[in-house]
């Protein structure tokens, strides 16, 4: 079992730089995630995106484990997450303000960073833009199965390379990438490797349209006899932790975009409540309001009290894996009710898509399913229990 | 003995089996059918229901299914006009009237004025709230100049539509309209209404009224041909509103914004603009001022339907989720073969069954009730969502990809606790209908 390496001495990001993070999230809400959604683009137009996630990596908002990118250090999920994971669950709920896509597809392109940056190995080539490939089916791989006993993918010594086989669904990520990072079954236990994008017997298909967090690409990729070299292989023999590491960041981040998502919804609702006039009265007066605001603000706020606790609970990367698992699905669970709630207070307009509810609604919805739907997340969590 | 697995001791104990061992009597007392939870629900009915829920159930599998993932991809570049003749030509869109001016079965229509077109809405609504909606918006369109119970709109207005469509293979489509752009709940709920702030207004002339004003979130109202158009009388309140059949080749009206929504995109809801649109004192549907109370009562009749559909996307959502779970493997097994998985698709399929039952309920009078038309939409309308969303999160990611139509489904269910008054509202019509009177058995003191 390896530390988790954020405790109760973790050296916390002072105030002003924190402020600092805050600020620069905003300003790219503002400039260049906002822009994307003007016109008819309920999801934003596709054909700027890509300027969206370069514009990420450009001010290093976007992490990544190449050398010399903004991003390495303090980006999403960077280097500097490992003293503490507020900046960058700052970030994230900023951005989900704005879009819960982006904010997905940032959170996911950091999780994969961080398994490569953490593992400290000199890769034999250059990544800046990896994704993640751990999930096979329409869940993550259960508690088990980070033993690496039921994943179906796998890889074989071969000579002094590795030979991988297998198919790896719903891997998110910032559109193009030029590394996957494999998780994959080999003898008895799990192994990891990072697989330049390029080479042969990869095939990557695009899972079609989705309900929400569009802007985020989810993809299915098949190996067919993909051959790395060994020195490509990220695990030191437990990628068991690793994996665990990748599912931890990703679900807090997840918790942090669910807070960001309803925040924007219940700032929508209340801008709105206050300005249309029903039944004799501006609408913020009468008591059903009041009740679906009061009742969003209820739930956002035990939402964004539990994130505020995350760093300083935690001893293992199992414990934390569990509790952002316990995190993502009550805040996705209260925060989706908080969405639905504000979108009613719009009536028949919340339903159309130029008032940006539907699309959160559509975003939240989405954010709940993905790495592991609630059926899934009570059987990870009861059986992670049974360790203990 | 021979000896057996668990697996097989367990296929023994399981009453289909292990009832050969009761008596005759015992055995008598066994449902042993071999019949879906469907077709045990369809027995229960009227025959008329019965009738025209198989008959749906078969025009909602051959006609919707092909047409719906396409028609909620590319609203637009749909051509519902196939899927209305079609429709028409089968009887559907002239359900809510009895022979000889529609096509509903006459004594269960006795019975239970809605319970055909209900069970309609819900087999269209399994594949495609969009289809459905477009099919069934028009029958909305219909039922004000019921209400208004005048004979001479019977004959001027519905007979040829129906003569028209029946036999000449020409469908009149129908479209209702009371919502304004300032005025949503306020025209579905009598305390708002009182309040409210209308906007389209009728002016007295030689021969008939001019309107003039805009109306929005109408349902098939870019291709309706007649709209049933409430509008108050100029310099009164809501207690003038009237009823107006306003065809669309009239001069004045035109067909402004078609919204983009977040579901049931097959069916349109669009701005229709009136601009100094004469309508003749023969378009008056019912008696001049009588347009609340005909709207309030349309609602009450309209409510189990919307309830029926929003049943609909709940049911068509489960099936395609328990069709995912039988089809899936995950991690050595079958999805549907484990314990959480079958926990899960049981709470749906209860749930269902509860507000099938409530909007069954509803519609068992010949007269609507306020109070259960309402009751019946909220419940339907709230497990619907409920039920799809469990849907989407028991398929994981892939619940959320449209191919599945799963994820359609949760958008179409959506738009039910809203329309037809929003699900707020509606819980106060129940209140609002039940104030004078008790709950329970017992009268008031």
């Amino acid at each position: 079992m390896i530390p988790a390496d954020v405790n109760d001495d973790a050296v916390r990001p002072a105030r002003d730089e924190l402020e600092h993070f805050a600020d620069l999230a905003r300003q790219f809400s503002r400039r260049v995630v906002a822009p994307v959604f003007e016109g008819e683009h309920p999801d934003g137009d596709v054909k700027l995106l890509p300027g969206v996630f370069t514009t990420a990596l450009d001010t290093g908002i976007a992490a990544s484990p190449a050398d010399g990118m903004p991003g390495r250090d303090f980006g999403i999920w960077g280097l500097a997450s490992s003293q503490s994971r507020e900046a960058s669950l700052l970030l994230l709920g900023i951005i989900a303000e704005a879009c819960g896509g982006v904010a997905m597809a940032l959170n996911l392109q950091g999780a994969a960073t961080n398994i490569i940056l953490s593992s400290k190995k000199l890769l034999p080539f250059d990544v800046r833009r990896p994704l993640l490939c751990l999930q096979e089916g329409p869940w993550p791989p259960c508690w088990n199965a980070l033993r690496g006993t039921a994943m179906e993918t796998y890889a074989a010594a071969d000579g002094d390379d590795f030979l991988i086989n297998g198919t790896k669904s719903f891997c998110f990520g910032m559109g193009e990438s030029d590394a996957w990072v494999v998780f994959s079954r080999m003898d008895d236990g799990l192994a990891c490797f990072a697989v330049p994008a390029g080479v042969r017997g990869i095939t990557v298909i695009e899972h079609g349209q989705r309900t929400g967090l569009r802007a985020c690409s989810a993809r299915r990729v098949e190996f067919h006899d993909v051959r790395v070299p060994a020195h490509a292989r990220i695990d030191e023999g437990d990628a068991g932790a690793l994996a665990l590491r990748a599912l931890a960041l990703a679900w807090l981040g997840m918790t942090s975009i669910a807070a960001g998502i309803a925040r924007g919804a219940l700032a929508a609702a209340k801008k709105y409540a206050g300005e249309r006039y029903q039944g004799g009265a501006i609408i913020n007066h009468h008591p059903i309001m009041k009740k679906l605001i009061g009742g969003s603000e209820a739930r956002l706020y035990a939402v964004e009290a539990s994130l505020a606790s995350c760093d300083s609970h935690v001893k293992n990367v199992e414990e934390e894996a569990r509790s952002a698992l316990m995190l993502k699905q009550s805040a996705c669970s209260l925060c989706g009710i908080a969405v639905t709630d504000c979108l009613q207070v719009f009536g028949g307009y919340g339903y159309m898509e130029d008032f940006g509810m539907e699309k959160r609604l559509r975003d939240i919805m989405a954010l709940g399913c993905s790495l592991g739907s609630p059926v899934y997340a009570e059987q990870f969590i009861g059986a992670s229990m049974e360790d203990r | 003995m021979a000896m057996i697995s668990d697996g097989e001791r367990a296929e023994l104990l399981k009453l289909r089996n292990s009832r050969a061992t009761l008596t005759a009597m015992g055995r008598l007392l066994v449902d042993g059918r071999e019949l879906s939870l469907w077709e045990q629900d369809t027995e229960t009915l009227p025959r008329g229901a019965r009738k025209w829920r198989r008959k749906a159930h078969h025009f909602a599998r051959n006609y919707i299914r092909p047409l719906a993932p396409a028609a909620d991809l590319d609203p637009h570049g749909f051509d519902p006009q196939p899927l209305i003749r079609e429709a028409t030509n089968q009887g559907f869109q002239t359900l809510i009237l009895p022979f000889p001016l529609g096509t509903a079965s006459p004594l269960t229509y006795l019975k239970s004025t809605t319970i055909q077109v209900a069970v309609v809405a819900e087999e269209f609504a399994t594949e495609c709230g969009g289809l459905a909606l477009l099919l069934m918006a028009h029958n909305l369109g219909i039922v004000p100049v019921l209400m208004g119970g005048h004979m001479r709109s019977f004959f001027r207005h519905l007979v040829p539509a129906y003569l028209g469509g029946a036999w000449m293979g020409r469908p009149t489509t129908m479209a209702f309209a009371i919502t304004e752009p300032g005025a949503g709940s306020d025209a579905e709920y009598s305390e708002g209404a009182a309040r409210a702030k209308l906007a389209v207004t009728a002016r007295r002339t030689k021969g008939g009224y001019v309107l003039n004003g805009t109306k929005v979130f109408i349902s098939d109202g870019a291709i309706a041909d007649k709209i049933t158009v409430y509008a108050k009388l100029e310099g009164e309140g809501i207690e003038s509103w009237t009823c107006f059949l306003v065809d669309r080749t009239m001069k004045g009206f035109s067909v402004g914004r078609r919204e983009r929504k977040m579901g049931q995109r097959a069916a349109d809801a669009s701005e229709i603009v009136l601009d100094d649109v004469f309508v003749p004192d023969k378009n008056i549907i019912g008696k001049v001022r009588s347009g609340w109370a005909n709207n309030h009562n349309v609602l009450n009749y309209s409510r189990p339907v919307v309830g029926a559909m929003a049943l609909g996307h709940g049911r068509g959502a489960f099936e395609r989720a328990l069709a995912f779970c039988r089809d899936t493997r995950h991690e050595g097994g079958r999805l549907i073969d484990r314990q959480e998985v079958q926990y899960e698709l049981a709470d749906m399929a209860l749930s269902l069954w509860a507000a099938r039952s409530l909007v069954w309920r509803s519609c068992a009078n010949f007269r609507a009730s306020q109070a259960a038309s309402s009751a019946a939409k909220v419940f339907a309308s709230d497990t619907a969502f409920r039920v799809t969303s469990r849907a989407i999160e028991l398929m994981g990611d892939a619940g959320c990809l449209h191919v599945h139509g799963v994820e359609r489904a949760w958008r179409d269910s959506r738009l039910t606790q809203i329309y037809e008054g929003t699900n707020q509202i509606n819980r106060l019509d129940i209140i609002e209908h039940q104030w004078n009177a008790d709950f329970g058995g017992a009268p008031l003191r």
